[in-house]
């Protein structure tokens, strides 16, 4: 695919994928829960890590039928050409979905946290440049990157919520099970798709420790969830429900509120790389992932000349929404609703074809 | 024939547009007349083919070197000594033999060292003590070899001697004779008591030895050389080191010569699987490189791909490591040194004990370690001579200083301009109010004072010792007082600068604390467009590249990024009992470097933290 062949390590593939699904929570993603869970939105993330797992572990199954072969050479296998194209498309449409709406998101973050005075077209133009430089870099620079920021990341997160354990409410949690067991699981099914980004264990597979595919899949979903519950039970401790729903950045808000004394205020510079890095992490891994599924699309052998591509697809996709809530709308909606339903449909389609033509297949022996 | 008829092959027509080659030529046509006759006559050793030898019909076109000219009318007028330079290059490229006439040889010789313009080749003929006397002939360079070890190891036995050891026609062996080769054993083995005799056969062998301050032996007769050992040039004597001055830990730095500082090394480690192996860089005056590892530990892929790199290069003049590390490393575009560059003996030793490989340059008293990381270059070998605690903290200092010297400008103006909410209140209102005078924007009060400090560091180091401490009242008058009561920058930017120039001097390595230097200006221009969020953009971009980089195959952040097994000693110092590992990324033949029990004389069951173990 590339003129050198990347090699991941198993910490280096964890920390791409829980980045990758968990980086939602520093945008207002998370806030959609508060309306389903009401008080007891923590549980939301606990039951979509549960089908995240699940999800992860069909994923592998399909993979270690095939291995050397990725999501979409495996789907050209098993569904043939045509109906892959369906599957690679829909694939596409994840990655450069939730690139576009995650640029967006990060963007107006910027723009009305920090730069005020700025248009949002030069945020966007710094932050697809320095992601598409990564992405171009490859996969080896992208992953690498990631683990030489995610022990930054994880201590400045955990600082951030260490710091508002003062303003916790205990009495929040109550009722337990706010609006009751059956809505909450039913309100889970609306956030499911918070792990679709899943597929990335799909398209870099190949790349990764052989056997391993199967831990760093439920390790990197496992702590990518642990994240999301933390970030979203400690905004309905610190604020209470109901104003946690009238959070536009949860976790912003919950670095501003932090204060230090007389010299320690405005605490949310310290927690700004937490968020833009986070957020660039995510776009460059996008990036790369859509520029590989172009890449088998059009059946060619070399990444980078997709990258630009699906930069600049991301780009028009950032500016489409109206404004960052139809856009957090949008994301929420299509992504979060529908997406891993059709990912699991996919995945058990090929499953099934796989086990009805029996293991094997022409693709076996090749090679990236 | 018809085919003659038909084609005609097609000469080069020089462009017009060739910045008036055409002019020049037609301007010169009459001077280069006169010089054509120049080489024209034909000798007998071959020289002076009348004319060019690459007669490729391009004339003064595009070569195919990359697009390198020559100058047509250049070639025209030299064409003589053109054709008699290449007719040389031929000879030493093509190693040819050595004559068995003696005058031929000298011929030859004189030719090549361009003899008589050339003063400093000596050609002194002698007469060796045989019955009846041969002739031979002295050939080396004046100046550069050891006078007083030729006369008593090769003139006096030559002269004088030489019948004493029964050498020469009767004796031993005769000239001429088919026992040519004990005649000159005979003289090797008996006559010349130099430490080191060699036998040449080409002019390429005997030039290059001549070159190097050898002496060339060659006799009537006798298609062969002796080369005998008598360097003797003028060298430093070892002293301390200029730029890596440490406070505990030995007081020896290299030196310009590459025999003694492989020496040097040596008086460290007492190994015999110590190997130091001598590749020649460069064309024109090719640069005696030495490739010194540990055979037992270094792994032997890395050593090949050191040496293939080195003998792949193809350049005139490579005299410097600097311009050495520019032909090897991996990306040289990337302004990050690949390559660490050292002036300490014990550093290289170290080096060569975790299985790295060093690369001297004769006449250069830096030596370069390759595999070279990131953590490398913030590390000081005192680091590892004082206690690891203190190491420890000294090494955060470091990377304080890093931070500092890297971003700190960057931060001032981000928040100056984007983020003064930032701050806290009042060291807001005090920062407002020392700028509230300074006419100019943050990012151009920053610019001058970086401007200003950093040619004031180039004079620093360009001004005669004598009037340097002119330069600090300058400096100081200038930033420290004139700028601030001139309101042209703020008190608070003055103490970012000092601060920023302190966190610079903290880098232990020149080349990686230049390359921060320069990178810093690319962080104050982003941080001046974008804020903080600019130095973020530039941080990440930063940051993917480098953990991009490799070193002689070696990711340049490892062992950090990617992850590999980590010792103790890579971003903090570790106590020295628990490196028992060589660094991983390496992949040296021997992994440990000492046993579990680093601190045997730990009685059992204590000090098990220790590296005393059970």
């Amino acid at each position: 695919m590339s003129r050198f062949r990347p090699v991941v390590g198993a910490s280096e593939a964890i920390t791409l994928l829980f980045i990758f699904i968990s980086s939602k929570v520093f945008l207002t993603y998370t806030v959609f829960y508060y309306h389903k869970g009401l008080n007891a939105s923590w549980v939301i993330p606990l039951i979509t890590t549960i089908a995240g797992v699940v999800v992860a572990l069909l994923l592998v199954a399909l993979l270690n039928r095939y291995p050397g072969l990725d999501l979409v050479e495996i789907g050209e296998e098993l569904a043939g050409p045509y109906l892959n194209l369906l599957f690679a498309f829909f694939y596409l449409a994840l990655l450069l979905l939730g690139a576009g709406m995650a640029l967006r998101g990060t963007s107006e973050g910027v723009v009305s946290g920090f730069l005020t005075d700025t248009p949002i077209s030069l945020v966007i133009a710094f932050f697809i440049t320095g992601t598409m430089v990564v992405s171009y870099l490859g996969l080896e620079a992208v992953a690498r990157t990631a683990r030489f920021f995610v022990s930054v990341l994880v201590v400045t997160a955990l600082v951030l919520v260490a710091l508002t354990i003062p303003l916790w409410h205990w009495d929040a949690f109550f009722p337990l099970l706010g609006p009751g067991p059956l809505k909450l699981l039913l309100g889970s099914l609306n956030f499911t798709g918070d792990f679709v980004q899943i597929i990335l264990l799909g398209l870099i597979c190949h790349f990764l420790p052989a056997g391993r595919i199967r831990a760093i899949g439920v390790g990197g979903t496992l702590i990518a969830g642990f994240f999301l519950f933390l970030f979203t039970t400690v905004p309905i401790l610190v604020y209470d429900y109901p104003p946690v729903t009238e959070l536009m950045l949860p976790s912003f808000e919950l670095a501003r509120i932090i204060n230090m004394g007389r010299f320690g205020q405005r605490m949310e510079v310290l927690f700004v790389p937490l968020w833009v890095f986070g957020n660039m992490i995510f776009l460059s891994i996008s990036y790369y992932a859509a520029a590989v599924v172009l890449t088998r699309i059009c059946k060619l052998r070399d990444y980078r000349p997709f990258v630009l591509a699906a930069t600049v697809l991301t780009a028009v996709i950032a500016f489409i929404p109206q404004n960052v809530i139809q856009a957090a709308y949008w994301s929420q909606l299509y992504l979060g609703r529908y997406s891993l339903g059709m990912l699991v449909a996919i995945i058990l389609l090929l499953l099934l074809i796989s086990i009805f033509r029996g293991k094997g297949g022409g693709l076996d022996e090749k090679s990236n | 024939m018809l085919k003659y008829l038909l084609y005609r092959k097609p000469s080069f027509i020089p462009s017009v547009f060739e910045s008036g080659i055409e002019d020049r030529m037609d301007e010169n046509s009459n001077q280069s007349g006169g010089n054509k006759k120049e080489g024209s006559a034909k000798d007998s050793t071959g020289f002076g083919n009348g004319g060019r030898q690459d007669q490729d019909g391009r004339g003064g076109g595009k070569s195919k070197d990359g697009g390198v000219k020559s100058n047509p009318v250049t070639e025209k007028r030299f064409a003589g000594k053109i054709a008699e330079n290449k007719a040389i290059d031929d000879i030493m490229n093509n190693k040819v033999r050595l004559y068995p006439g003696l005058d031929n040889n000298k011929q030859v010789l004189e030719k090549i060292f361009r003899v008589p313009q050339n003063k400093d080749p000596v050609f002194r003929p002698i007469s060796i003590g045989t019955k009846p006397p041969t002739r031979a002939m002295l050939l080396y360079l004046d100046g550069i070899t050891n006078t007083q070890l030729q006369n008593s190891t090769i003139l006096q036995p030559l002269m004088l001697l030489s019948e004493l050891r029964n050498v020469g026609q009767d004796g031993g062996a005769a000239v001429g004779n088919q026992d040519d080769e004990d005649f000159i054993e005979r003289i090797k083995e008996a006559v010349l008591p130099s430490n080191q005799v060699s036998e040449a056969e080409t002019f390429e062998q005997v030039v290059n030895d001549v070159l190097n301050g050898n002496t060339a032996l060659i006799i009537d007769g006798f298609d062969r050389a002796i080369l005998m050992e008598t360097k003797g040039w003028q060298y430093r004597s070892v002293g301390k080191p200029q730029v890596e001055a440490v406070i505990r830990g030995p007081q020896e730095g290299f030196t310009e010569l590459v025999k003694i500082n492989t020496t040097l090394v040596r008086k460290i480690l007492h190994r015999p699987a110590l190997v130091a192996e001598y590749v020649n860089a460069g064309a024109v005056g090719p640069a005696q490189c030495a490739v010194m590892y540990l055979a037992d530990v270094a792994n032997p892929d890395l050593v090949k791909e050191v040496k293939k790199r080195l003998e792949l290069i193809r350049a005139d003049y490579l005299s410097e490591p600097g311009l050495v590390e520019q032909m090897i490393e991996d990306s040289p575009v990337v302004p990050v040194p690949q390559v660490l560059t050292t002036e300490r003996p014990d550093r290289v030793a170290a080096g060569l004990i975790e299985g790295k490989v060093a690369i001297f340059i004769n006449g250069n008293p830096f030596v370069m370690l390759v595999p070279c990381t990131f953590f490398n270059l913030t590390q000081s070998p005192e680091d590892a001579y004082i206690r690891w605690p203190a190491g420890s903290f000294i090494r955060i200092i470091r990377y304080l200083g890093l931070f500092m010297a890297l971003l700190l400008p960057a931060h001032y103006i981000a928040i100056v301009a984007y983020h003064p909410e930032f701050i806290p209140t009042d060291l807001l209102l005090a920062m407002t109010g020392a700028r509230e005078k300074v006419p100019f924007p943050s990012i151009v009060e920053v610019l001058v004072m970086e401007t200003s400090f950093e040619l004031i560091r180039e004079a620093g180091i360009r001004i005669p010792g004598t009037v340097g401490t002119t330069l600090g009242i300058v400096g100081a008058l200038i930033l420290g007082q004139a700028a601030v009561s001139a309101n042209i920058v703020s008190p608070i930017l003055i103490i970012v600068v000092a601060v920023t120039a302190l966190g610079s001097f903290a880098i232990p390595n020149y080349s990686f604390s230049l390359s921060i230097r320069l990178l810093r200006f690319v962080y104050i221009m982003l941080a001046s467009v974008m804020g903080l969020m600019g130095i973020l953009v530039g941080v990440y971009i930063h940051i993917g590249v480098l953990v991009s980089l490799k070193s002689f195959g070696v990711p340049f952040m490892a062992p950090a990024a990617p992850v590999t097994i980590k010792g103790t000693d890579y971003f903090m110092r570790g106590p020295v009992w628990s490196q028992e590992a060589r660094p991983d990324y390496l992949d040296p033949l021997k992994t440990r470097r000492q046993p579990p029990k680093s601190r045997s004389w730990l009685r059992r069951g204590r000090g098990k933290r220790g590296g005393g173990g059970k």
